[in-house]
């Protein structure tokens, strides 16, 4: 009883704690961006949404391959409210039921950027979320494919 | 075939897909709970010994894989790790015949309540355990959700602007400790949006009681009907399901369950509360409080804190005449306890990785 009362105890300090911090600054747009080779057209919010359900989204011929961009969870945080509009608990359980009945499969979660980029250099149907900055700017190997937000809350 | 050889058989076999098929092509996912209880009484609530003692037994990992085996082709399975044993949760093969339409066999999961078909992932959901008076079934001889079924099933499904709807027929049969559902069908109807879920489901089954074959359920037909809704709107969090079953020629055995669950996000946090009823015409009953709350650790891990107070009601002398294998029972609980009403204190980590 005495290792559950510090349990609940830890559990309510972590309850308490201060919440999340400021998400991106107002420099920055969320933009969706894809191979500078790729030929894939603009996508609607709707073809995004759904490609990043698992919903199979054919563009210019091709099936779009969603990548989950992990390498910041704040990030993360900010295209699921921003454009799935919904939590990571509800998104996870969305793609877990479409999982069950085999209607589409996760999209994959990447939490290194350079296996991030090297995948989206190496398939031009691929797509994930960027913080698009004066860093990123300088990698000319990325184009925009759509602006999702625009940096501020 | 013993269940040791049939488990590591299994394990054999996923792994040897794995091998002979690209890393790439798999998707590999999975779970935990670590979950502890403790109650003020000494009788033992559902099936997992949850008493005055206290303990850490609830602990489940579940590993899962799906893997293309061509363009309309895909076998998923999941092996789950619990109470010591591992066993094989789901496995399926399914086929899609057109874009809206697929076909699958194997062992599916039940589709007929809210998150019965992840029931075990406690991070998709807010409480430690969903309500119990639904989803804990197999202290009841009233059935209201099950876990998976062998069988085959067609699944039709589609969009109209922001809504995604599915139809799902299955046939099939699931064998448990007690009884075994045999000659299973049903048809569940589930329309979604990004906020909200409905579930509206329909399943009938056999019920067949091999070691107890006087019992007045056994080789009866049993119904179960069920709706149930989860919404979020701004940061508010609500569930609420209801279910009924009825069999065949026991009406002492119509049991009605319903719950209804309110939460609110802070940020990370989210309280919640949570208002369950269970009430069989045996008598057999139970009514349950739980308040809780989930502390998101990160954005695949959850802590969650729960205090659950239960009033169950004990087996009536004309239920036992009419199911006398169902006496000495109270609410979930598997015998009457001394207490009108029992306090539970859990505390658990989910992790979905």
């Amino acid at each position: 009883m005495s290792l559950l009362a510090k349990l609940i105890l830890t559990g309510i300090m972590l309850a308490l704690a201060p919440g999340m911090s400021a998400i991106a600054d107002e420099t920055q747009r969320l933009v969706l961006v894809a191979d500078a080779r790729s030929n894939l057209p603009p996508l609607t919010l709707r073809e995004l949404r759904r490609a990043y359900l698992g919903v199979p989204v054919l563009k210019a011929g091709q099936r779009l391959q969603p990548l989950i961009n992990l390498t910041d969870e704040r990030l993360y945080e900010v295209f699921l409210q921003k454009v799935m509009h919904m939590s990571s608990q509800t998104y996870q359980r969305q793609l877990t039921s479409r999982f069950l009945r085999a209607k589409g499969r996760r999209p994959p979660i990447y939490r290194n950027l350079n296996s991030l980029l090297e995948v989206l250099s190496k398939e031009h149907n691929a797509i994930t979320y960027i913080l698009w900055d004066e860093a990123a700017k300088k990698d000319a190997g990325l184009k925009i494919i759509a602006v999702l937000w625009g940096g501020k809350s | 075939m013993t269940a040791n050889k049939a488990r590591i058989l299994i394990t054999l076999g996923i792994l040897a897909i794995a091998q002979n098929t690209r890393a790439a092509d798999i998707s590999w996912t999975g779970f935990l709970n670590a979950t502890g209880a403790v109650s003020n009484s000494a009788t033992p609530y559902l099936g997992s010994e949850i008493n005055e003692r206290g303990n850490f037994n609830e602990v489940v990992l579940g590993i899962n894989m799906a893997v293309d085996l061509g363009d309309d082709l895909q076998l998923a399975a999941q092996l789950e790790g619990m109470y010591g044993d591992v066993l094989l949760d789901w496995a399926f093969v399914s086929f899609r015949l057109n874009e809206a339409t697929s076909v699958a066999a194997g062992k599916l999961k039940y589709p007929g309540n809210l998150v019965s078909e992840y029931v075990d992932t406690g991070y998709l959901y807010p409480w430690i355990r969903p309500p119990q008076e639904i989803y804990g079934h197999d202290a009841l001889g009233g059935v209201m959700s099950l876990e998976a079924f062998n069988g085959a099933r067609i699944l039709y499904s589609g969009f109209k602007d922001n809504v995604e709807y599915d139809v799902q027929l299955y046939i099939g049969a699931i064998t448990e400790e007690a009884m075994s559902h045999d000659r299973m069908f049903g048809l569940s109807f589930m329309l979604s949006t990004a906020a909200s879920q409905l579930v509206l489901s329909f399943n009938r089954a056999n019920m067949l009681m091999t070691d107890i074959p006087t019992a007045p359920m056994n080789d009866k037909n049993m119904t179960i009907l069920s709706v149930g809704g989860t919404t979020e709107w701004r940061n508010f969090v609500a569930y609420a399901e209801y279910a009924s079953s009825g069999t065949q020629d026991v009406p002492s055995l119509d049991t009605t369950v319903w719950y209804t669950t309110l939460g609110y996000r802070f940020g990370k946090t989210t309280p919640h509360v949570t208002y369950s009823s269970m009430v069989q015409d045996t008598g057999i009953g139970q009514t349950s409080w739980t308040l809780g709350l989930r502390r998101e650790l990160t954005l695949s891990a959850a802590l969650k804190l729960e205090w659950q107070r239960i009033k169950p009601d004990a087996i009536t002398a004309s239920g036992i005449a009419a199911v006398p294998m169902l006496v000495g029972r109270a609410g979930l609980f598997g015998s009457i306890p001394t207490e009108s009403e029992i306090d539970m204190l859990s505390v658990s980590v989910n992790v979905f990785f």
